[in-house]
């Protein structure tokens, strides 16, 4: 079954975005290459590192949910959302829609970096974050969370194998009507070790990437990330052409008769050595031979940046041959670029292995983009920024740290009365907490009722931010119009203050407020201000309440200096954003500012 | 017509055997091998045993190119040798036909070799063998290369649900047409590293794994191999080989929830489950037995026990292997896959170690003791890091 490619996003040394690679295509811009120096054994090698950057993804997603989102994870999303963006399409059920990415190497700096926690802290401090992202599927995964895509979600691992392997899981999916949408993507993350392999096995020196000069090795290892949107051929208009085959072979003679019905060649050839006698094999006079490596550089799943190449070859009508052509077929940078036939095939190759090849064939057939449906941006449609409506802060802390008068005072704040949009949601601790007291007394509470107090604040914030996310509103407008949310108080009480609650039973609650936009303010008092806070500066009706933690005043300091390290310890724990501030070293204001700063919504 | 690739051969190494033969025997005398890792340690105040292969590995057969094969390599290579010894496949037939491998894995796709990246971190200048090693031994290249396979090849990466999503792709393979033959399953090693990340993230136990069980703690880490040959009907037909199961239905869903925890009310999981019962073209109420995730920690069972019996209110027997081979990773689903064809092909369940105590929420109870089958379907699912999902419904052949 043929794919109709109805989408692409690119992520790499020449910026973010078609535009960024049609200008390199075109010779108008350049990619940006730092020169390395890596220590080897034999010296220290010059290297050019063709190095993405992945900026703009803050267009598409809060920047507070990047926290925890790693570099390569970053290349995928921002493809990703560029991708959907171009295609200017928003399926209507995410369930049919599927992702299937693929990398020859995996999140590297994340591995090492779990790695690097491993050696600098010891075994008892590597860190369960890098671990969670470095496996090779954590980009296709903060991809589905990211857009909600519910379909298969998969990742292909293969070196040069990759990128035939992720399209073709994307034509089973299709062709089996599993899906009704593919988001493919591949993409290579650079890191020092690599570097250091490389300039090991032969790269480096001053000399650019030479796709096609075979006896030497012009290897400069790149990154970045290219995500394709595709659909059954059937049902789509490929305004970026039709994939009609997508083979790998061993068979040199096979894949050379193949060629010979294109109009052009894009070849994924990185200045390699060893994959020159591959590529020697399969190129002939009179045939356009193409090699954008000096583009975006070095990395195995080259192949999936000739298919961005060619794709845009045919959605422009323009026969892309920058930087690089065969230099017996055309002189290089002679002839930047062909008119394309209609009806033209484009093949893409790469050389896998010792001996094989990797073909994906490429067919213009007439498509053209809706400009109504360009206009439809994803971010109308729902696809991304479901958190921007709505914004939230917790206010956590024992007693005496300063909560209550904190929230009042903010509530008074000029920030948060003179807001043009008037709506917010306030819940003191009576709501998330206190409300509990009585069944506490009569009954006892078990670990379903303190849960099931959070969950019904949680659904009704996630029912107004989604009831805010259907609205038709102006983009420019969005960010203008969140809707903030105060809770004083929530799950971090509930598993300081209530012993038979842990933070396994919680951390679902944590994880929703993430998605919800919510950021956690601790407010803290210094042990030498906590006797007077607790004790001395009280009421006699607050001494006789206190009396439940301890009978001597010792021990309800102890107490309470437990309960703030519990509260401390919860912090490492929690996906939110958080914030210690000392209400000991500032007056109510200036701790008011501090939490409205950290805050940001209002 | 019936698409339905056939299972003709089984091969499988893990903690409980080395070769399908001894992994069936361990299971059916409900013997574990959970034991603190014999080929590394870790600096930390408490143990955490795993399920770890002690015997040595024949290494006859698992020479491989010009790089020294990788443990993960040669587990896969193993269990495809007896898989392919099952199935009738000589090496010859095996470079004739147009055979195609898919394999899943974690630790066999990471270049994660420690002492290497201590020295090179330490500036230090290490030789480049560790990287010519990982670059020799991608698990499915690593296969397609010894064995001279021309069809299709993938490495699949998707965590812990990566055996049984290569079997559903390969079974789309075999009915897309590509091959007429594939190696499907996965493979897994321990690793020191593995090891220090699921300890971090507070999931390993302390104690054997206890699938289901209310005093369940957490897994138990495992390593090993789980190959099923897949072919078409004709190709079975056409050799003569025997048909031991059809992979009749796969299903793989998204959660779009969170990067390691489950979605809590599951459901990618149901969805998956649901769309490999519509593409086997079965019921729920059809399927005989469950070979679960189980992975004994405590949002897996809840979540997945949940999900089970909602979906499957007849209460079929439900078994969690990972109580026999630990949490195989990229493996399990291989694994799985092969003990759910050997169930339906001995009709028999083996009882599911440690579990004692039903606990409420999960709302299953595995099988306290072995079993008889009378079973035509069963459904081996998974649920990975990244909240993938992912389901087989295998039939029996006569």
């Amino acid at each position: 079954m043929a794919l109709a490619i109805i989408g692409v996003g690119t992520v790499c040394a020449l910026g973010c975005g078609v535009g960024a690679l049609r200008a390199g295509l075109r010779g108008e811009a350049r990619p940006e290459v730092e020169v390395h120096d890596i220590a080897t054994p034999g010296g220290v090698v010059r290297l050019p590192v063709y190095m993405a950057r992945p900026d703009g993804l803050e267009r598409f997603m809060p920047k507070r949910s990047l926290r925890r989102v790693d570099r390569f994870a970053r290349m995928a999303l921002l493809a990703s959302f560029l991708a959907l963006e171009d295609a200017g399409i928003e399926p209507a059920d995410r369930a049919r829609v599927g992702i299937v990415f693929g990398s020859g190497y995996g999140p590297l700096q994340t591995t090492f970096d779990f790695q690097d926690s491993m050696i600098d802290f010891g075994d008892k401090c590597a860190s369960p974050t890098h671990f969670a992202n470095s496996v090779h599927n954590a980009p296709a995964a903060q991809v589905s969370m990211a857009l909600r895509i519910e379909g298969p979600c998969q990742t292909v691992t293969c070196f040069e194998w990759t990128t035939a392997g992720v399209l073709k899981t994307a034509q089973a999916w299709l062709s089996e009507g599993v899906v009704d949408y593919v988001l493919a993507g591949v993409g290579e993350e650079y890191c020092p070790l690599r570097g250091y392999a490389a300039a090991g096995l032969g790269a480096g020196g001053d000399c650019a990437i030479a796709p096609f000069d075979f006896e030497r090795c012009t290897y400069a290892p790149g990154e970045g990330f290219a995500a394709f949107l595709l659909r059954d051929d059937a049902v789509a208009d490929a305004q970026y052409g039709r994939i009609e085959d997508v083979r790998v072979s061993q068979d040199a003679a096979l894949i050379k008769e193949r060629l010979e019905t294109h109009q052009a060649v894009f070849l994924a050839a990185c200045g390699a050595k060893q994959e020159g006698a591959a590529y020697r094999k399969i190129t002939f006079e009179g045939l356009n031979y193409a090699a954008h490596a000096p583009l975006y550089g070095s990395m195995p799943v080259g192949l999936g940046f000739e298919l961005a190449a060619a794709a845009l070859s045919i959605a422009d009508r323009r026969l892309y041959l920058r930087p690089s052509a065969r230099a017996d077929a055309k002189a290089e940078g002679a002839a930047p670029s062909q008119t394309l036939s209609a009806g033209a095939a484009l093949a893409c190759v790469q050389a896998v292995g010792d001996s094989g090849y990797a073909l994906i064939s490429l067919r213009e057939v007439g498509g053209h983009a809706d400009p109504a449906a360009m206009r439809k941006m994803c971010c109308e449609g729902g696809w991304m920024n479901e958190n921007w409506n709505i914004s939230g802060l917790i206010l956590e802390g024992i007693c005496g740290s300063g909560k209550t008068t904190i929230l009042h005072s903010l509530l008074r704040s000029e920030r948060f009365v003179l807001r043009s949009f008037p709506s917010s949601i306030v819940l003191s601790e009576h709501q998330t907490q206190r409300v509990l007291e009585r069944k506490e007394r009569e009954t006892g509470l078990t670990p379903e009722d303190n849960v099931g107090l959070l969950e019904q604040h949680v659904s009704y914030l996630e029912a107004a931010r989604d009831r805010l996310t259907q609205m038709e509103w102006c983009e420019n407008k969005r960010t203008n119009m969140r809707v903030p949310y105060l809770l004083e108080r929530f799950h971090f009480t509930h598993v300081c203050h209530y012993s038979h609650v842990t933070w396994e039973h919680v951390s679902p609650i944590d994880h929703r407020l993430a998605k919800l936009d919510c950021k956690l303010c601790l407010l803290v008092i210094p042990d030498e201000l906590l006797r007077e806070r607790i004790i001395t500066g009280r009421d006699s009706a607050w001494h006789d309440y206190l009396k439940r933690y301890g009978a001597t005043d010792e021990e309800i300091l102890q107490y309470y200096t437990t309960q703030q390290n519990i509260l401390r310890d919860l912090l490492a724990r929690s996906e939110l954003e958080t914030r210690i501030i000392d209400t000991g070293a500032a007056t109510i204001d200036q701790a008011m500012t501090q939490v409205l700063d950290f805050w940001g919504a209002v | 017509m019936n698409r339905a690739p056939v299972v003709t051969g089984l091969g499988c190494l893990c903690a409980a055997g080395n070769g399908l033969p001894e992994v069936v025997r361990a299971l059916e005398a409900g013997v574990r091998r959970c034991a603190p890792p014999a080929r590394f340690t870790a600096d930390l105040e408490r143990v955490y045993p795993v399920f770890e292969i002690t015997s040595a590995l024949d290494e006859s057969s698992a020479t491989g190119g010009r790089t020294r094969p990788s443990r993960c390599s040669r587990l896969a290579l193993l269990a495809t040798l007896e898989a392919c010894r099952e199935a009738g496949l000589e090496s010859g037939e095996l470079r004739r036909r147009r055979v195609g491998v898919c394999l899943g894995t974690t630790v066999g796709c990471t270049l994660n070799d420690e002492p290497f990246y201590r020295e090179f971190k330490q500036g230090a200048g290490p030789k480049l063998e560790p990287i010519h090693r990982y670059l020799a031994n991608n698990p499915a290249l690593f296969l397609a290369e010894t064995l001279g396979l021309s069809g299709p090849v993938a490495t699949l990466a998707n965590a812990c649900s990566s055996g049984t999503d290569a079997v559903g792709l390969a079974r789309s393979w075999l009915r897309g047409g590509l091959c007429e033959l594939v190696i499907a399953g996965g493979t897994d090693e321990l690793s020191r590293i593995t090891y220090l990340g699921f300890i971090h993230l507070l999931i390993a136990a302390q104690e054997p794994c206890r699938p289901f069980d209310a005093g369940r703690t957490g897994l138990n880490l495992g390593e090993g191999a789980g190959v099923l040959i897949l072919e078409t009907r004709e190709s079975a037909r056409e050799r003569g080989a025997r048909a031991l199961a059809t992979v009749a239905g796969y299903g793989c869903a998204a959660d779009a929830w969170h990067p390691t925890a489950p979605h809590p009310e599951g459901k990618g999981l149901r969805r998956a489950i649901g769309q490999a019962l519509l593409d086997a073209g079965t019921r729920a109420d059809k399927v005989d037995f469950i070979n679960a995730h189980g992975t004994s920690t405590p949002d897996n069972d809840r979540i997945e026990g949940a999900a089970l019996a909602d979906l499957f209110p007849h209460a079929p027997p439900v078994v969690a292997t990972k109580a026999f081979t630990g949490h195989t990773l990229g493996a399990a689903g291989g694994i799985e896959a092969v003990l759910t064809v050997q169930a339906l092909r001995d009709q028999r369940l083996p009882a599911t170690p440690g579990f004692e105590r039903p606990d409420p929420a999960c709302r299953i109870t595995p099988t306290t003791r072995n079993i008889a089958l009378r079973a035509e379907v069963g459904l081996s699912d998974s649920l990975a890091f990244g909240g993938t999902n992912s389901a087989l419904v295998l039939r029996r052949e006569d």
